[in-house]
């Protein structure tokens, strides 16, 4: 059996000898997630794969809890490696498509805004680098056609 | 960061121990990774919750980090049940969900069922550590889930939480 739970958390491993920064920690996560990276892009980009294979179905045949992990799949690798438009596009497919698969029926302006998600994550992953002015405004209509395709469920 | 500007907060994981529910390989891996980064040590990957179950029977863990999303309800059903046992000296562990998904339904149960924070997906690098050092400066505060108080759209979509 594990030890008394007074000994448990976080706490008493602050400021204590031979701690070491936040900047120093973040730097050496980084650099152990080196080795990750290509993989990691290989998994984003089959989910994306999957995705396109998902958006070609007929709407009737589209499998939104199928879409919502094959989203969070992506949105899993983008934040470690500073992928934030991709990562907030991915997150905002995966919330609509989870919200989609709760009601059981995929309207026709939701399939059109599972479509648009997947095509911005495409280009997204395709641009050679990013535009924060152009990615915030390409997030921003993604989140308001979601909400719109949401709230006429 | 949750620091003072005149004293940089130092830490040294070496000796906590963390576990880490997640079904992906490639997740565990690269979380793996980053907590080894932070200084962590002991490091337990539980690629299901029957694995994450065993773990906490018989180990000392200082912080779980669970995805519930891949299992579904079970998931809560597990954090319920470590919360429940008071034999085991795991029953007070931080418990954090690490979660893309951040509906109203969802927050809900990790609320209820016992969980101590959310962080959401996608994060980076720099804003897990900071999560996790704000977990363990509030480690008095237990017993809540701790959430900004503006939640939540119903459409789910656009919340902000950290």
């Amino acid at each position: 059996m594990a030890s008394p739970a007074a000994e448990r958390g976080l706490a008493r491993f602050i400021n204590i000898p031979g701690g070491m920064s936040a900047e120093e920690a973040v730097s050496r996560a980084d650099a152990n997630i080196v080795f990750y990276r290509e993989p990691a892009f290989a998994a984003i980009d089959e989910a994306l794969r999957e995705l396109c294979t998902e958006c070609r179905r007929e709407a009737a045949l589209m499998r939104a809890p199928h879409i919502a992990e094959r989203a969070c799949a992506i949105v899993n690798f983008a934040g470690p490696f500073k992928l934030e438009a991709i990562g907030a596009a991915a997150a905002s497919l995966a919330k609509l498509a989870h919200e989609i698969a709760q009601h059981g029926a995929v309207s026709p302006l939701a399939v059109h805004a599972i479509q648009l998600h997947v095509q911005a994550l495409h280009a997204l992953r395709g641009a050679p680098a990013p535009d924060p002015a152009r990615d915030e405004l390409l997030i921003d209509g993604l989140v308001k056609i979601s909400a719109r395709a949401l709230a006429r469920s | 960061m949750p620091a003072h500007d005149d004293h940089p907060i130092t830490f040294n994981f070496a000796k906590a121990a963390v576990a880490m529910i997640d079904p992906s390989p490639l997740c565990l891996e690269v979380m793996t990774g980053i907590l080894a980064g932070y200084g962590f040590r002991k490091l337990h990957r539980c690629a299901d919750l029957p694995a994450g179950t065993d773990l906490v029977k018989v180990r000392p863990i200082d912080l779980i980090l669970i995805d519930p999303y891949p299992f579904g309800e079970v998931a809560y059903d597990f954090v319920r049940w470590l919360r429940s046992d008071q034999r085991n000296g795991n029953s007070a562990s931080p418990i954090v969900i690490v979660t893309a998904q951040t509906c109203v339904r969802l927050i809900t149960a990790a609320r209820q069922c016992g969980a101590d924070y959310v962080i959401v997906k996608p994060f980076s690098t720099a804003g897990l550590l900071e999560r996790i050092l704000w977990v363990a400066e509030s480690d008095g505060r237990r017993g809540e889930l701790i959430a900004p108080t503006d939640l939540v759209s119903t459409a789910g979509s656009g919340v902000e939480l950290w």
